[in-house]
């Protein structure tokens, strides 16, 4: 008796050969699903520097959303976000024992404190509060001393690179660098900037910086009490006036650069955006407040 | 070892020698093909006491001397009743018809046997899959893939869309001891996690385990996923194959000596490169695979067995110089070459009806090789695992009532992690790692005792010893194990167990992906090994009517000494893992159904996953604990099969899954960059794992066409479409911007529908 099967029948598999087909040819992958996230609330980020002679410079600013600017996007920095990333009023207050200090506000979102110099081993209690919100945050920190180049030399690394039938000649700086590293733990930040002084301005006069280069340390690494060692910085030749610095900076902050070189350099975070938390010292804020003073060796490369 | 053996030898003497009773012992195998066939139900009649044939298919029932009906079962297959009169010590070797899983006409029901042993079985967090059935469920790229089948299963789940990766109640990636003859692969998958290194073809049978580790298992903390390759036909020569779109594979088997002695060797290898290349476009990439096995049934007490499995995933890119070299870069090439080589040797032994033994001799080595240059410069990353291994199992089947196994494993693993070499001017700023090797050496030992305490009870226990000797430290452990079963009557059965589990190896990754560069390295003086401590207990029942078994088992997992990476450790070039290294607490708890039935016109499964899993570590989101990246709440899987035909098998899946866990930027903030020469964004992300994607709806449909199963020469053609209905399945969080220039969240996914076609082939 004959039993039909569908394998038998010739018309029945080249119908679904072009049934495949057709689903190849509409293969897509689905559109994107849109979520809702709730957003970070706007906290006050702090950040700060010391100027020389000790005077404390504080930047104060607000978190944004995620979902408020992109750095690809950057035409997304709209003048409402500024206008909400930037302080108008706030009151900065700097307390430590025995005194306190009322910042000057500079304008957008920088003050100053022009009173007091800073001593080295005081903890200073820096106290925000945004006069628009209410919001406050409190940061402590502690001035460290400097510890300044032992020596700063330098030459001239010439590499040889090979373009198309021609070649070209490279060149690098060499730096050799010098410190001694104080007992207890240290951690320090090294920057190297090229200075550009304009022609008709005054001898000294900074009016920019680029090619800048970051290298932070801790002496847990360090193998002697005195520091040497070759920074190599391509982009620098005769002419250029290059500004080395060293700062004795605190293990927070030292942190804070170790987590942003991470997730900055490894690029399988950064293509599955695996998240990299930074940490502060800003209670119920983010960023650093950190109170190091640099020491400067300007070279004039020749 | 030698003491410890020969005591547990005379201490089963004497359970014999008290024991009024007889033995019939014997293989079951398939009649066509003389493949023994794991798991076979021996039952007397109609006491309906009874065991199941083992790994090897080897079965021993002792029972009071006397007249008996024993029916052999498997199913697919015709059952067998014979009639034995048990005077004495006996032998006898059955060889079962394969009917197919629909023949009705099968009196007693194969699947209604497994059933009922399955309802008083102590063993819990077991499934079976059976690799001719595994081969019709509907599965990406029409490759059949057996740990795609098993993400279907309760208690499983997947890492990535479309990845072979598996998370087995809670657990990690790295915490599944998959065993292939008993060699361990460490890289299980093909084209980045996308396909499984396991080829049908080789594959006989494949056992999950995912708690109630009965204690000749250990050394991972959450499954067990045992593997079987075929033996090879021992009666006639056969060939089978099949062209798939991504892969082709052929398979040759038969008897060196005929139903002593037999072979089987199987190959795959994808051919894209070939194909895509054919039309001008270089697709540098493919994979291959072949697994070899012969055995040779020495006498009545003897068998050898031989198996190896070899594979690669190759990407090689020729060196060249482009027309356009305006950089004049010179020679450019990358590649690299990564994949496992395991072989085992082994050898059966009956020293009497009811003492069998195995001793297997095994070698695993699981390589990758990177290599690159840019002109005269060059770099080339290794990485390597070699293990040689010596394990000896026993199983004394005294009687119905109790059943003992005991034996040893040692294995030697010699690991040499990121060996890095540079070349030209590129090895000023990169130094040389020649990477000293690591050695070290895993022991265990282990005893266990199933007892049949009253005719409703039934206890499993047993205490495996395991230990590490690494350099500068020595690691041991106690593991004890127990399962009991109650057993309401022949449908109804609760059953309860616990399971210690330690782990002497980690797999270190460096993101949540797996990549080539993930490398296995071992515990050391500073990193401890994983610990699992699972209880469980579940309710089964045997639906008669529908031949259909219905698990719920429920289970609670507490995990010490969990590994996971800094934020944003960068384990590339990195050969200091210990200092990237976090250890932390895990829990992990759920509730599982699975409704299965193996026989009939339909066949498949049901499933549903209930499941939590968090994570704590002091490193790690400040301390405070955090759901696991793949905690999925709710997981229902329909799996379905359905012959329509004799020729004709159509099989549907349906998938529903919730999202696994990601951790968004939800803030952002300006701040000075260290050089104070401008600003830098630094994101705010939220709570670690703390947002979940939205859930994934998936249907998958394979139809099978064949020619009658008459013919000498079989064909068959398998049309498929992966996510049918293109459905988004979500695997990240993305920002972009909108036509009306403002941000959004969105979930891309990976793979849409996916169609494919294969032809398969024997004769």
């Amino acid at each position: 008796m004959y039993r039909p099967t569908l394998f038998s029948r010739p018309v029945l598999f080249p119908w679904l050969a072009a049934l495949a087909l057709s689903w190849s040819l509409s293969s897509c992958v689905p559109e994107p699903v849109l979520i809702e996230i709730p957003q970070a609330e706007s906290r006050l980020v702090v950040a700060s520097q010391l100027l020389p002679g000790n005077f404390l410079l504080v930047n104060v600013s607000r978190s944004i959303g995620a979902l408020e600017y992109s750095q690809q996007q950057t035409d997304t920095l709209s003048d409402d976000i500024l206008s909400r990333l930037l302080l108008d009023s706030a009151l900065v207050v700097l307390t430590w024992p025995g005194g306190s200090d009322t910042l000057i506000e500079l304008g957008a979102g920088t003050w100053i404190s022009l009173a007091t110099q800073l001593e080295v081993g005081v903890t200073y209690d820096l106290t925000v509060v945004d006069s628009l919100t209410g919001q406050t945050v409190r940061a402590s920190a502690s001035p460290l001393p400097i510890v300044p180049w032992d020596s700063v030399a330098y030459r001239y690394v010439y590499d040889t690179i090979q373009f198309g039938g021609s070649f070209s000649v490279d060149t690098s700086v060499a730096l050799h660098i010098q410190f001694t590293d104080p007992a207890a733990d240290n951690y320090y930040l090294i920057n190297n900037y090229r200075v550009r002084i304009p022609d008709s301005s005054a001898l000294g006069q900074v009016v920019g910086t680029d090619n800048q280069q970051v290298t932070f340390l801790s002496d847990q690494l360090f193998k002697s009490p005195v520091y040497r060692d070759t920074l190599i910085y391509p982009g620098f030749g005769p002419g250029d006036t290059l500004a080395v610095t060293l700062s004795n900076i605190s293990q927070l902050y030292y942190d804070f650069l170790t987590v942003r070189q991470r997730s900055g350099t490894n690029i399988l975070s950064i293509l599955l955006k695996e998240p990299v938390s930074y940490p502060s010292n800003v209670e119920g804020g983010y960023g650093i407040f950190a109170l190091q003073l640099p020491d400067v060796r300007v070279l004039i490369l020749r | 070892m030698k003491r410890i053996y020969t005591a547990l030898l005379l201490f089963a003497s004497l359970v014999t020698a008290t024991a009024q009773s007889y033995t019939l012992s014997g293989y079951v195998r398939d009649n066509a093909s003389g493949e023994v066939l794991i798991g076979a139900t021996v039952i007397s009649m109609p006491s309906r006491r009874g065991t199941y044939s083992n790994s090897y298919g080897f079965y021993s029932l002792t029972l009071p001397g006397g007249t008996y009906q024993i029916v052999y079962n498997y199913i697919g297959y015709r059952p067998d009743t014979q009639t034995i009169d048990l005077s004495q010590n006996r032998t006898l070797d059955i060889r079962l018809d394969e009917t197919g899983a629909m023949a009705e006409e099968v009196v007693i029901s194969a699947a209604a046997n497994a059933n009922e042993q399955a309802v008083k079985s102590t063993q819990m967090g077991q499934i079976n899959l059976n690799v001719k059935s595994v081969r019709l469920v509907p599965t990406l790229g029409g490759e059949t893939d057996i740990l795609k089948v098993m993400q279907l299963l309760p208690g499983v789940t997947k890492g990535g869309e479309g990845t072979t990766s598996i998370l087995v109640r809670g657990g990690d990636p790295d915490q599944n001891l998959i065993l292939l003859d008993e060699a361990v692969v460490y890289n299980v998958s093909h084209l980045f996690g996308f396909f499984s290194v396991f080829n049908p073809d080789a594959l006989k049978e494949v056992n999950l385990l995912k708690g109630g580790f009965p204690a000749q298992y250990g050394g991972r903390l959450s499954s067990v996923i045992d593997i079987t390759m075929n033996e090879g036909n021992a009666r006639k020569y056969k060939v089978s194959g099949g062209i798939g779109l991504l892969s082709s594979r052929l398979t040759v088997q038969g008897p060196i000596i005929k139903d002593r002695a037999s072979f089987i060797i199987s190959g795959r290898r994808s051919y894209i490169d070939k194909v895509v290349g054919l039309v001008g476009i270089p697709v540098p990439y493919y994979f291959y695979d072949l697994n070899i096995k012969a055995n040779y049934i020495l006498g009545e007490k003897d068998r050898i067995y031989l198996s190896s499995y070899f594979g690669n995933d190759i990407l090689y890119t020729p060196k060249e110089v482009t027309d356009n070299d305006s950089l004049g870069l010179g020679e450019v090439g990358f590649g690299f070459e990564l994949g496992n080589f395991t072989t085992t040797a082994r050898w059966n032994h009956l020293y009497n009806a009811r003492l069998f033994s195995n001793t297997s001799l095994i070698y695993t080595r699981f390589k990758y090789d990177i290599n690159g240059n840019i002109g005269s410069n060059g770099i080339y990353i290794g990485s390597k695992v070699n293990d040689i291994g010596l394990k000896s199992d026993y199983t004394f089947y005294a009687d119905p009532e109790n059943t003992f196994r005991f034996g040893g494993a040692i294995t030697h693993h010699r690991f040499v992690p990121n060996v890095l070499t540079a070349q030209g001017d590129v090895s000023q700023f990169i130094d040389d790692n020649p990477a000293d090797p690591i050695f070290t050496e895993e022991i265990a030992f282990y005893g266990l005792h199933e007892r049949q305490v009253t005719e409703n009870f039934k206890v499993n226990y047993g205490l495996r010893i395991s230990s590490a000797i690494v350099p500068n430290k020595v690691y041991a452990a106690l593991e004890p194990r127990l399962a009991m079963v109650y057993t309401l009557n022949d449908q109804n059965s609760f059953k309860l167990s616990y399971a210690r589990m330690k782990q002497y190896l980690h797999l270190v990754s460096s993101s949540s992906v797996a990549l080539p560069t993930d490398l296995w390295y071992p515990v050391t003086e500073q990193v401890k090994p994983q610990k699992s401590d699972q209880i469980s207990a579940s309710y089964t029942y045997h639906f008669e009517k529908i031949r259909s078994l219905l698990t719920v088992e429920s289970y609670y997992k507490w995990m010490n000494n969990l590994t996971e990476y800094r934020e944003g450790a960068n384990l590339i070039l990195n050969d200091n893992f210990e200092s990237e290294l976090l250890q932390g607490r895990g829990s992990s708890y759920g509730l599982e159904f699975l409704l299965k039935r193996d026989e009939g016109r339909i066949t498949g499964w049901i499933g549903y996953t209930l499941a939590f899993s968090q994570r704590q570590f002091d490193g790690l989101n400040e301390g405070k604990v955090f759901w696991a990246k793949y905690d999925r709440r709710h997981d229902l899987s329909v799996v379905a099969i359905w012959q329509l035909l004799d020729q004709l098998n159509f099989s549907i899946v349906y998938n529903y899954l919730s999202g696994a866990r990601f951790t968004p930027q939800i803030g952002q903030y300006f701040i000075p960059n260290p050089s104070l020469t401008g600003v830098e964004v630094v994101p705010i992300f939220a709570e670690r794992n703390s947002v979940r994607l939205s859930p994934a709806q998936r249907v998958d449909i394979s139809l099978a066409l064949r020619n009658k199963t008459s013919k000498k020469f079989t064909s068959e053609w398998v049309l498929g479409c992966y996510n049918l209905l293109n459905a988004p399945t979500p695997v990240r969080i993305d920002i972009r911007l909108t036509e009306t220039g403002a941000l959004e969240y969105t979930q891309p996914s990976f793979l849409g529908r996916v169609p494919s076609i294969a032809w398969n082939f024997g004769f």
